[in-house]
């Protein structure tokens, strides 16, 4: 899986989702309770490292619609996303096509807006998610004797 | 113009087991943004009484640090180098490296091995894991390897 399909994976398997989400969509969203969106805003690098491998940081936001008909409800809400938050932080060494993601970091957790203009019709949470993972050269061995499947050399010496 | 030649058609390996038993060589790069091998030559220059400068370059006093050392579960050199801290040898720091220059096509352009003194110069670090950064005294006892050098099923083996 590349890094988008990965973390959209990961919040698939937060703990409590299903009791929040109807299904989690790519740059897509319906203002309906129960919908959850996760919209890629691009990557950057971060570190380039002299073996080839480099240090990226993709962005996402989450947009989450939920019924807010009272605090109850909204309370639940944010503490949801509190808890994804941590699940999210909390990972560490997760394998992608594109390389390893070595942390996950999360901000800006809140009410993003009202679509309808009255809470009874619930509101649209968005907490904006950074995955930072670490490529893979390819034709980089990382120890001697191990086959990178790359054309790249691996040196074993022996006398 | 030209392009310029990548970074990582220069690798630098390093034995982990430190001379005892099969060498298994390690690379240096992972978590590494700058590495260099500096020379440190010593330069002397004199002016002379024909109006110009003598110069006469002694040797190089050649060394190189790598700043940025993390511990990866089941890294061998780590494990090297944290027993080497804890018991803050001073005898055991011997091994040998090998700094080998490729092109393009990722063929061998030339290889060349060195005895070498490795000292850790700390352990800990920040909160992104446990460092051991270190420094590498270059003996200066170099040995081409390029001619020895095959690949065998994807492997680089240097032969006696």
């Amino acid at each position: 899986m590349n890094i988008i399909e990965e973390v959209k994976s990961l919040i698939n398997g937060a703990p409590n989702i299903h009791d929040f989400s109807n299904g989690l969509y790519i740059d897509y969203t319906e203002q309906t309770p129960g919908n959850f969106g996760l919209f890629s805003n691009g990557e950057t690098v971060l570190k380039k490292y002299i073996n080839g491998t480099e240090l990226h940081q993709h962005n996402f936001v989450l947009y989450a619609t939920n019924q807010a008909y009272n605090d109850y409800d909204r309370l639940n809400n944010s503490s949801f996303l509190l808890d994804l938050t941590k699940y999210l932080q909390g990972l560490r060494n997760i394998e992608t096509d594109n390389g390893t993601i070595e942390k996950i970091s999360c901000a800006n957790g809140m009410v993003f807006s009202v679509p309808s203009g009255d809470f009874e019709n619930g509101c649209t949470y968005q907490l904006q998610i950074n995955a930072i993972y670490h490529t893979h050269n390819e034709n980089t061995p990382t120890t001697s004797g191990e086959d990178s499947g790359g054309d790249f050399p691996q040196i074993e010496i022996t006398f | 113009m030209a392009n310029k030649e990548k970074r990582e058609w220069l690798a630098h390996f390093i034995d982990s087991n430190f001379g005892t038993g099969t060498a298994a060589y390690y690379r240096i790069g992972e978590d590494l943004e700058s590495y260099a091998i500096e020379l440190n030559p010593d330069v002397e220059t004199k002016k002379n009484i024909i109006g110009t400068r003598s110069i006469n370059i002694k040797g190089y006093d050649t060394q190189a640090s790598v700043d940025s050392f993390y511990a990866y579960e089941g890294d061998a050199l780590y494990a090297a180098l944290e027993e080497i801290v804890k018991n803050e040898d001073t005898t055991g720091l011997e091994t040998t490296v090998v700094d080998v220059r490729l092109d393009e096509s990722l063929d061998i352009t030339w290889a060349r091995m060195s005895t070498v003194l490795v000292v850790p110069q700390s352990i800990g670090g920040d909160t992104d894991g446990i460092q051991i950064p270190f420094d590498i005294y270059y003996k200066g006892d170099y040995t081409d390897v390029t001619s020895k050098a095959s690949i065998v099923n994807g492997v680089l083996v240097i032969s006696a």
